[in-house]
């Protein structure tokens, strides 16, 4: 018997309480990917195909949970990030290219959501001219207040913004019979476009960002074995959730644009042709949900790629600490940002061509980040009493390879246009 | 040596680990890296005479440095001239300050499931321009797995984490700074710098040639080595969930306990449970005592019951009822339960008191003799109270009934002869607070008397003596109060 079971009890309101304290990461990580170039692919794959991808949902779902289910238990039971990890048990070499590419597939993130910012304002009438630099003003200084105890709240409080999605979705008035239907249907259409879609969908809900982030914050948090049962709950909250909103999101533009045969190339496009079709509100809860959606994500690409890089190869991290003390640290977190943001603001861009490569370079390193992932959480040496059973590697192996074909697919399918 | 006049060797805290890694003995900021210039990148005599120890008749080959990641990798021949492998890891013993290779783990080619062999050092006849084994190929066996408990480079230091003491700054070993002298490998440094990340890529030739041409002015060269002296390996063992020490526990227990507290600090709760359990019941005790109040309830709670009772009856009453005063009460008394009842019965007294009140900052362990007691009474009962007990300044003298005579300064028994009484050297004036009285009033009684232990009676009025108070444990509670007010004032 252990002392520690007995103070902490075994009663439903204890058992909440906890979980409210050490909820955060799997909800943070989900909803982050839920970003500009998300909403942008879900919209487009209402607008052009209906419901008839609704039904991708589940099986992403129940991908999406396992993947980050693996980075939370690799953060619980080791207490490291995942660069951390890659060093450690694959050496300097993996470590330093895997790192070379996440820099530039991130950028191309970050790229994205400040071109999100800069739609999203445009739709309430500012320029981006004043948005992005306010933005990027406004996430550097968010992230340097340091303790990340407060911004974890503001961060989850922006996860509640997600639900004008839903409203969106409940004033676009959709038939709910047939969304019931096409939600549970599968439903396959042999065609180039169709699959193009399907698997941009795949790539844009598991990206590679993902794991390092939510195994970095589970292991800033201190989160133990002792807590894994919560963090689980926290993960897996955190996947459904994410996905209602994208079902909301799919199932707006379904069931308002499809018929119309309204196609439209962006989320600031399908925003403003929400207005005629879907009333006034439903196009501006739209427009709120991806300002806030994409300003939610610039906060926390730039700062999870500065973290993950100077941990692999070796350099100070932290917020607390003084330009002098982690000069590598703030150098890329803050040329991220300003480059980001700058590129957006040049002439002539179109996030488009963000999303675009930073789809065909997330389809590229998702594989190689989802093998070490298994690998490491297969280890019993690193994983002790977590380590994946070997019915549950099987499994894992075949979900993992599923994903990765898909992935290299999107990439092979996007680079041959 | 490196930093031995430096004048920080005496400043050395403690040697250690976080997460797998290693720690540095001081701050990282006073490192003061060792700056080699390219040019000058070879050894001085001082550094591999000191270093060697008995190598000072040394005279086949001038000692030389070398790198880890230009040894890994290397061809090595057995003694007919056919290959037998490339250079996979290095065994050290740690039984030197600079430790020395004692094995050569070697991998056979081949793609698939790689073969590993483990050579005896000195079964190897000379370690440049290659290496050369005086055994055929035909003696040397080849296996699937290897382990070993000794220091491997590749699995316990490169790319591992250095964490230095004060703020846990974290570096990553980049490279190993090996010295070759007289056909022996030691290790010398550990190079955190840039230039070893770039040598460990492979890239070095070529980044050298372009910052040198590019940037003549770069600090790029300077390489930043920490001196092996300075750094500890503990490996954790995550199978296990325990910490294996590779230092001999005799090393770890001459560690100051209070530094223990600065290690534990370092470390996740599990950690620290299995840092903890790696360390003698004894050792546990004395290391328990040093935490604070937080860390000690954390750790209760991830140890047995009965091992917490034990621990609780052994440090002293005042601590042990802090620490159950937070807990809820089930738990308190299913503790007390299991602990030896003298002990139980007198920390539920003290339990029974509020936390600011005299009877409860107050310890009931303290030196009692009766009222007719003489000085070498005194000597006797001395050789047999604990060494943790705290309030030995004075002994308190009583009556049959438990009644508070007098107290006398140990002190002033130095200079006693052993048949006197010990009533003669008493003070004068026997002061004495009371168990409901408050703190403030404990204090006041203290500094007004100038005694460092006053004595606590009951509530009557008959002076039943209940235990002592000493200064520290008045402090404790005072500096928290203090800091309160300061913290509320303005500042000038």
């Amino acid at each position: 018997m252990k002392l520690g079971d007995i103070v902490k009890g075994r009663g439903p309101w204890r058992n909440l309480l906890l979980f409210v304290s050490i909820m955060g990461p799997g909800i943070i990580t989900a909803n982050v990917d839920n970003d500009a170039g998300g909403i942008t692919t879900y919209t487009l794959a209402g607008a052009h195909f209906g419901l008839s991808l609704l039904w991708t949902l589940i099986p992403i779902t129940a991908a999406l949970i396992m993947v980050q289910l693996m980075s939370a238990r690799l953060g619980v039971a080791t207490g490291k990030g995942l660069a951390d990890l890659l060093r450690e048990n694959y050496g300097l070499k993996i470590t330093f290219y895997v790192m070379l590419a996440l820099i530039p597939i991130n950028f191309a993130n970050v790229a994205a959501e400040f071109s999100g910012v800069a739609a999203g304002a445009e739709l309430f009438g500012i320029p981006k001219i004043v948005s992005v630099p306010l933005a990027g003003i406004f996430v550097w200084w968010l992230a340097t207040q340091g303790n990340y105890k407060s911004v974890e709240k503001v961060f989850l409080a922006a996860c509640l913004f997600y639900i004008t999605y839903l409203a969106s979705g409940y004033f676009a008035s959709p038939n709910w019979k047939e969304v019931a239907r096409a939600t549970v249907t599968p439903h396959l259409e042999w065609n180039k476009e169709y699959m193009v879609m399907l698997v941009g969908m795949v790539g844009s809900t598991i990206a590679p960002w993902m794991q390092f982030f939510q195994q970095s914050l589970v292991a800033d948090k201190g989160l133990g074995i002792k807590e894994y049962k919560h963090v689980r709950l926290d993960t897996i909250i955190g996947c459904i959730t994410v996905m209602i909103v994208v079902f909301f999101i799919i199932v707006t533009c379904a069931v308002t644009l499809h018929p119309n045969k309204i196609l439209v190339q962006t989320a600031q496009e399908a925003a403003l042709a929400l207005k005629p079709l879907a009333g006034k509100y439903c196009s501006l809860l739209f427009a709120i949900g991806l300002l806030n959606a994409s300003l939610f994500a610039a906060s926390i690409l730039p700062l999870s790629t500065a973290y993950s890089v100077c941990e692999g190869l070796g350099w100070q991290t932290g917020l607390d600490l003084s330009f002098e003390e982690a000069p590598q640290f703030y150098s890329l977190y803050t040329i991220l940002i300003g480059a980001g943001a700058l590129v957006v603001l040049w002439p002539g861009f179109q996030l488009i061509r963000a999303m675009y490569w930073s789809q065909v370079l997330n389809g590229l390193l998702i594989p190689v980040i989802l093998v070490f992932c298994l690998q490491l959480s297969n280890r019993q040496e690193i994983m002790g009493n977590l380590a994946n059973s070997k019915l549950f590697q099987c499994v894992s192996w075949l979900v993992i390879g599923l994903v990765s074909i898909l992935s290299l697919t999107m990439v092979g399918a996007l680079l041959l246009g | 040596m490196p930093y031995e006049d430096d004048g920080f060797s005496d400043r050395i805290k403690l040697r250690t680990i976080k997460r797998c890694g290693m720690m540095l003995q001081f701050p990282y900021h006073r490192t003061g890296f060792k700056r080699h210039s390219v040019l000058c990148s070879r050894t001085n005599e001082t550094e591999s005479k000191s270093t060697g120890g008995s190598k000072t008749e040394t005279t086949h080959e001038p000692p030389s440095f070398l790198f880890f990641a230009d040894f890994m990798g290397k061809r090595t021949y057995d003694s007919e001239g056919n290959t037998v492998g490339i250079v996979y890891d290095v065994a050290f013993s740690l039984s030197e300050i600079y430790p020395k290779a004692t094995c050569l783990i070697l991998r056979a080619p081949g793609f698939f499931r790689h073969r590993y062999s483990e050579i005896p050092w000195n079964r190897i006849k000379k370690l440049s321009p290659y290496i050369e084994l005086d055994l055929p190929l035909k003696m040397i066996k080849f296996y699937y797995q290897f382990g070993g408990q000794d220091l491997r480079l590749r699995r316990d230091i490169l790319d591992k984490q250095v964490v230095d003491t004060n703020n846990h700054k974290v570096i990553r070993v980049n490279d190993i700074h090996l010295l070759e002298v007289d056909h022996e490998l030691r290790i010398a440094h550990v190079d955190v710098g840039i230039r070893g990340l770039v040598r460990r890529l492979g890239w070095q030739p070529v980044v050298d040639f372009l910052v040198a041409g590019l940037l003549p002015r770069t600090t790029y060269f300077k390489e930043r080595f920490i001196s092996w002296k300075f750094i500890q390996p503990l490996s954790l063992n995550h199978k296990s969930g325990a910490l294996k020490l590779t230092v001999p526990e005799k090393q770890l227990a001459q560690i100051p306990h209070s530094d223990f507290r600065e290690v534990m600090s370092n470390m996740d709760i599990y950690q620290r449970t299995a840092f903890f359990r790696s360390l003698t019941l004894d050792l546990r005790v004395q290391i328990f005592r040093d935490l604070d109040t937080d860390t000690q309830q954390k750790l209760l709670e991830h140890i047995d019951l009965a091992e917490a009772a034990y621990i609780l009856s052994r440090i002293p009453a005042d601590q042990a009822t802090d620490i159950l005063e937070r807990l809820p009460k089930s738990v308190s008394e299913k503790l007390l339960n299991f602990m030896e009842t003298t002990q139980a019965r007198k920390l539920s007294t003290l339990l029974g008191y509020t936390s600011d009140s005299a009877g409860g900052i107050m310890t009931t362990e303290m030196v009692t003799l009766p009222h007719s007691a003489k000085v070498q009474d005194v000597v006797q009962v001395f050789q047999q109270v604990p060494e943790s007990l705290e309030a030995t300044t004075f002994i308190f003298l009583i009556e049959s009934d438990n009644r508070l005579s007098g107290m006398v300064p140990a002190r002033k028994l130095l200079l006693a002869k052993p048949e006197d009484p010990l009533t003669q050297y008493a003070l004068p004036k026997t002061t004495y607070v009371k168990v409901k009285d408050t703190l403030r009033e404990v204090a006041f009684q203290m500094e007004f008397h100038k005694i460092p232990v006053i004595p606590v009676v009951n509530n009557g009025k008959d002076k039943i003596l209940q235990g002592v108070i000493t200064v520290d444990d008045v402090l404790k509670h005072l500096i928290p109060i203090a800091w309160k007010r300061r913290a509320k004032k303005p500042s000038p």
